[in-house]
């Protein structure tokens, strides 16, 4: 699916300023690309240090749907990368059709959470 | 009891560190398993050396390491020399094996930190480090069962199961487990022909939630390594299957195979697992991947 398709959500305001220094030109943002579930197709930019994902109303990337936990995951930036960790949600959390704990996500990743699909674009 | 798995280092052979690898990752082995309080350590290779950095960050120190040696190739004691706790005082870390063997993978790790090799003499380190026995190739810690079992590769190694509350997980690196199979000719001149493996191995294995082990070749691969100690990866799926394991993880994957040859291998996996009717969930164990067995 081309990424014009997606609506994106800058999940943090300040995302932009505490992005590694590259060339502004050339530089993209890690995204997730949600492919599945409530509000798909849509894009989340990720530049925070810390996001929470889930239903709650407080979450910074909310999903509405019953399966999915109020606080359901967290991505933290390691570097230039994103780790996942499951926050002891319900129904768990798949990288590529594995239920995990925690990962550190790649380019390509598929992720699952709850009727939601999201697909992991690196940037840099 | 929580009981979770991480993955720190599934490379085979030597360190490939680099654009191919950067999915699966390019450290050698190293698997840490966490069941309540205690800390087990599998295999010292090169992933060792991050584990030990994120280990003294923690706010929840074990009160001790267990490390378990599936053999003392290089690739599976490389990292010790660098795991920071052991040059900490406030560390215990027991090394275990039978007797003969834990002497010499304790000599082994030693020897590696000789001065020719190593700048600092393993004398040197502030942790205790201490030689601990299996009792005929098992032993208990807290609570957690620990049994062994002896695998086809150059020189013998050790698989390793770790079981409590009815929950298993087991360590199998390295081994050859093609080399074991009563119709071996046939399954090279037909790799669609069922593998047949030894009870004795079946049973070993037999309802683990998590097997983590050698499949470092592809079919096509194997057919020029026979003997170098290593499986097809399609034959673990065999074998997972006949013992009625949960999740199969493949680990020391070969250094030659970039990231998009390792998913290829998974998808063979994937697709004999299929084919023999299973939904054995099968995965390519790659860096900074953590499970929690339920
Ligand atoms: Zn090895
Ligand atoms: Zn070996």
């Amino acid at each position: 699916m081309d990424s014009e398709e997606y609506k994106t959500d800058t999940t943090d305001p300040l995302a932009e300023s505490i992005r590694p220094h590259t060339d502004p030109d050339t530089f993209r943002p890690s995204v997730l690309k949600q492919t599945q579930g409530p509000g798909a197709p849509k894009g989340f930019v990720l530049g925070a240090e810390e996001l929470i994902m889930g239903r709650s109303s407080d979450a910074d990337i909310r999903i509405d749907a019953s399966e999915i936990s109020r606080k359901h995951l967290v991505f933290r930036k390691i570097g230039q990368e994103y780790a996942c960790t499951d926050l002891n949600s319900r129904n768990g959390v798949y990288l590529n059709g594995v239920k995990i704990h925690s990962a550190i996500l790649k380019d390509g990743d598929l992720l699952q959470v709850g009727g939601a699909v999201f697909l992991y674009r690196e940037g840099g | 009891m929580e009981f979770y798995v991480k993955f720190w280092g599934t490379r085979g052979s030597i360190p490939t560190p680099g654009y191919r690898t950067k999915k699966f990752g390019g450290n050698t082995s190293c698997v840490e398993i966490r069941i309540g309080q205690e800390l087990i350590i599998c295999d010292a290779g090169s992933g060792l050396r991050e584990m030990g950095l994120d280990l003294v960050t923690r706010k929840q120190q074990p009160p001790q390491g267990h490390f378990f040696f599936s053999h003392a190739h290089w690739d599976h004691i490389q990292g010790f020399p660098f795991f920071l706790p052991a040059y900490q005082s406030s560390y215990t870390f027991f090394v275990y094996g039978t007797s003969a063997e834990g002497v010499r993978v304790y000599d082994l790790l030693s020897g590696q930190m000789q001065s020719s090799y190593h700048p600092v003499d393993f004398s040197e380190l502030s942790a205790n480090i201490q030689a601990r026995e299996l009792s005929e190739g098992k032993t208990q810690i807290d609570g957690i069962e620990v049994d062994s079992y002896a695998m086809n590769h150059p020189g013998g190694a050790t698989t390793y199961s770790f079981a409590i509350d009815g929950r298993k997980t087991i360590y199998a690196s390295d081994c050859e487990v093609d080399a074991v199979l009563a119709n071996r000719e046939e399954s090279l001149a037909d790799p669609q022909a069922p593998r047949r493996l030894p009870t004795t191995m079946v049973d070993f294995f037999r309802d683990a939630d998590l097997a983590i082990i050698d499949g470092q070749y592809t079919d096509q691969e194997y057919l020029d390594r026979i003997g170098w100690g290593h499986s097809r990866a399609t034959t673990l799926v065999d074998l997972a299957v006949a013992a009625g394991v949960k999740q199969l993880a493949v680990t020391h994957h070969d250094p030659m195979q970039a990231d998009d040859d390792v998913s290829r291998k998974i998808a063979a996996c994937r697709s004999r697992a299929e084919r023999l009717g299973s939904d054995l969930i099968v995965f390519g164990a790659r860096e900074g991947m953590e499970l929690k067995i339920d």
